[in-house]
């Protein structure tokens, strides 16, 4: 079973994200307080529309005016062709002259003439139904459309003309003069696109007066197709449209009123948004500060035990090395009162040492060296300065090796502290037990086992142990002394070094394991 | 062997000479840079044992100037400082090694001989003598035995270089106190047996004598076999 030390994350950066989230939301609340307490409110005004008006009559004015000339010249050149319609090219050249004109068609008064159709141009696709009095069609069937000839020869005798623009048929004029009457159908399109480029040209003197108004207005034909415009015109249909009528198509003058928008809003919803953004962004900075300055007060804490941590070092120094140099001239009777102040001081070292790497680990300074080392010896030596402690404490230890007591590369202090912080659990617990130090070296990894036949720990603790600050409770009753960062630490190196601290499950008593990988280094 | 010490704290200066001087080495003590550096001048002392932080010139400094013109000698640094960037910095301007407070006299020790072995190797190849089943490395204070190495101080390698040197010849105390503590030094008899026993610790195994104790005289190596 593994368990994992719980770390809070850096506070700084969370009073950050706190903060950034409560200002955003903040934001939010307001982006749509406003929004939803927006009113717009659009005014038209009517503008004078004289221009307009003389415009539209000026040009259906001119509009009668091509048509009555496009009607005398249909007129003089039907008059021609009734003579023509033996001479198809002289017929030919003397249509081509109008624009428009499609087709001739010659047809008789009771006659035995057969009608005869000339086509102007290129022959239209489907082809244009040929016009016709002859009730009963003879030859090939082809499309035709039935003309009234009580309306077409009501003057036979002498000479009419006129148009006949029904619905269903194709537009056609039609002159008769002595029984024979030529029938022109002519393409109302191609006469609309002359008028198009006419009135084009006509605008651009006529339009002026329009155009000092500013508009928006514009003169379009009937597809929609604008010939000249002033102002921008807006996307909304024209509030005026005064029609050009005439029976090759319809041009209209289209103008829109004055508008404008008015934004306002709503205050009491406004003013409720902006409140509620206002507390909530209020609220992210009160709880950002409140966090810092805790987080501060924390920073504060840990580098004032660092700093005495490190200031308990040269005196630690110069208590262990004076130690040693008295140690040869201790008389036999003070020995072991001499061993205990060593051990003592032992135990104050591994304090500050554990101490200083938990305030480094809380700062997330905690970096390891790994060098060359032999892992079995540093083990061994540790062993060697708890020896007599767990002598005078009744723990028997047995200390073994498996594999070759080869180098690897580790980071040596920390399998050290590691060591030395299952050795002291081993010290506090397991009194008058027998205990064992197992080290195994593979050619990929190394492995130390700690255990112990003391009472061990209880399923329901296994997982806090390795918390900071945790400590079994009835211990603390018996008597046993602790911070309660030895196991933490344990596990936070061994899992540096890229290795894991595990609690064995056991039959009796308690059994670590820390186990570390050696990547290439047989 | 001369091991220059620099620290500004006078106890843990006089403690590191306390602990050296009795294993055999020669001490010069420096309370800050300047004062390590003059005496590095003055006397070019085997290994530097330099604090970090010390008043005026610090160690690294130290280190800095003592390596611009002396590649080779060892240099350990004795630090309350331990964040890996100081160990870092010292490493890269030369340092040979990185001790960190606390640590006592055997480590302490254990590091100046493992400083002096790489250095010695890197300059000349090891003469040795065999000592039975021991060969004796004396520059780099060193003893081989079988697979096994053991680090060994300066006195122990003089006590053990006398009883090669005279082999079957039984040493009296006088004569062993007069050559391997020099004739200056008034230690008591019991200080050579207590060197004499840690050292057998070291070298011998079970019903395996090599320094023999020959009663109300001295001691005595036998020689080869």
């Amino acid at each position: 079973m593994s368990a994992t030390a719980t770390h809070l994350p850096p506070p700084i950066p969370g009073a950050s994200l706190m903060l950034g989230m409560m200002l955003v939301l903040a934001c939010c609340i307001a982006a749509g307080g406003v929004s939803v307490a927006r009113r717009e409110t659009e005014t038209r005004r009517e503008r004078d529309r004289q221009a307009q008006h003389a415009l539209d009559s000026a040009m259906q004015v001119e509009a009668r005016k091509l048509e009555a000339l496009y009607d005398g010249h249909l007129k003089n050149t039907g008059s021609l062709l009734v003579q023509s319609m033996r001479d198809s090219e002289g017929a030919r050249r003397a249509a081509q002259n109008v624009e428009g004109v499609q087709r001739v068609s010659w047809l008789f008064w009771k006659s035995a003439s057969p009608e005869t159709h000339l086509s102007i141009g290129f022959p239209a696709d489907p082809p244009q139904p040929e016009p016709t009095i002859e009730r009963e069609h003879s030859g090939l069937p082809r499309p035709r459309v039935l003309l009234d000839p009580k309306r077409i020869f009501a003057d036979v005798g002498g000479q009419s003309s006129g148009w006949i623009d029904e619905p269903g048929k194709p537009l056609m004029f039609y002159v008769q003069v002595l029984a024979t009457a030529v029938v022109l159908t002519i393409d109302r399109a191609e006469v609309e696109t002359a008028m198009n480029g006419f009135f084009k040209t006509w605008l651009k003197q006529e339009f002026r007066a329009v155009e000092q108004l500013g508009g928006p207005d514009a003169v379009m034909d009937a597809h929609d197709k604008v010939l000249c415009s002033v102002g921008k015109p807006p996307v909304l249909r024209p509030d005026v449209i005064a029609p050009v009528i005439s029976r090759f198509g319809v041009w209209q003058i289209v103008s829109w009123d004055e508008r404008s928008l008015r934004v306002g809003y709503h205050m009491p919803t406004l003013a409720g948004a902006l409140a509620l953004a206002l507390l909530v962004a209020g609220c992210g900075i009160g709880m950002s500060v409140q966090q810092r300055r805790a987080a501060l007060v924390a920073q504060q804490r840990v580098s004032f035990v660092n700093r005495v941590s490190h200031e308990l070092r040269t005196p630690m120094t110069n208590i262990l090395l004076n130690l040693d140099v008295i140690e040869e001239s201790v008389p036999d009777s003070a020995t072991s009162r001499f061993g205990l102040v060593r051990e003592e001081a032992g135990r104050l070292s591994r304090l500050i040492e554990n101490v200083l790497t938990f305030s480094r680990q809380e700062e997330g300074r905690l970096k390891l060296n790994a060098a060359p080392c032999l892992p079995a010896e540093i083990v061994s030596g540790i062993v060697r300065q708890f020896e007599p402690a767990l002598l005078r404490r009744g723990i028997t230890l047995t200390r073994t090796h498996e594999g070759p007591q080869s180098e690897a590369v580790l980071d040596a202090d920390a399998l050290a502290q590691i060591t030395a912080n299952l050795l002291s659990n081993v010290e506090k617990y397991a009194v008058g037990c027998a205990a064992a130090v197992n080290t195994r070296r593979t050619e990929n990894d190394f492995t130390l086992t700690v255990s112990d036949e003391g009472p061990g720990i209880a399923a329901s603790e296994m997982r806090r142990i390795f918390e900071p600050f945790y400590r079994v409770d009835d211990r603390v009753q018996a008597g046993v002394s602790g911070t309660g960062l030895g196991l933490s630490i344990a596990l936070d190196l061994a899992q540096q070094m890229g290795g894991t601290l595990k609690l064995i499950p056991s039959e009796k008593g308690a059994c670590f394991e820390f186990h570390v990988p050696l990547e290439n280094q047989a | 062997m001369t091991i220059l010490l620099a620290d500004d704290d006078p106890v843990t200066l006089e403690s590191l000479a306390a602990c050296l001087q009795p294993e055999g080495f020669h001490t010069l003590l420096a309370r800050d840079g300047e004062e390590a550096l003059r005496l590095w001048q003055k006397h070019r002392p085997d290994l530097l044992c330099l604090d970090i932080m010390m008043p005026g010139v610090d160690g690294y400094e130290v280190c800095r100037r003592v390596r611009a013109t002396d590649a080779g000698v060892p240099i350990l640094f004795l630090s309350a400082k331990s964040e890996e960037i100081d160990v870092v910095v010292g490493l890269r301007l030369g340092a040979d090694d990185f001790l960190r407070k606390p640590f006592g006299k055997h480590e302490l020790i254990a590091r100046i001989g493992s400083a002096l072995r790489r250095t010695q190797v890197a300059q000349s190849p090891a003469s040795s003598f065999q000592l039975g089943p021991l060969r004796v490395f004396p520059a780099e204070l060193r003893a081989q035995r079988d697979a096994d190495s053991m680090d060994l101080t300066p006195r122990e390698v003089a006590i053990l270089k006398l009883l090669h040197e005279r082999a079957g010849q039984v040493l009296s105390r006088d004569t062993l106190l007069d050559v391997c503590w020099g004739l200056e030094y008034m230690p008591e008899s019991r200080t050579l047996d207590q060197h004499i026993a840690k050292l057998r610790k070291k070298i011998e195994r079970e019903s395996d004598e090599i320094i023999e104790t020959v009663r109300g005289v001295g001691y005595r190596w036998r020689g080869q076999g």
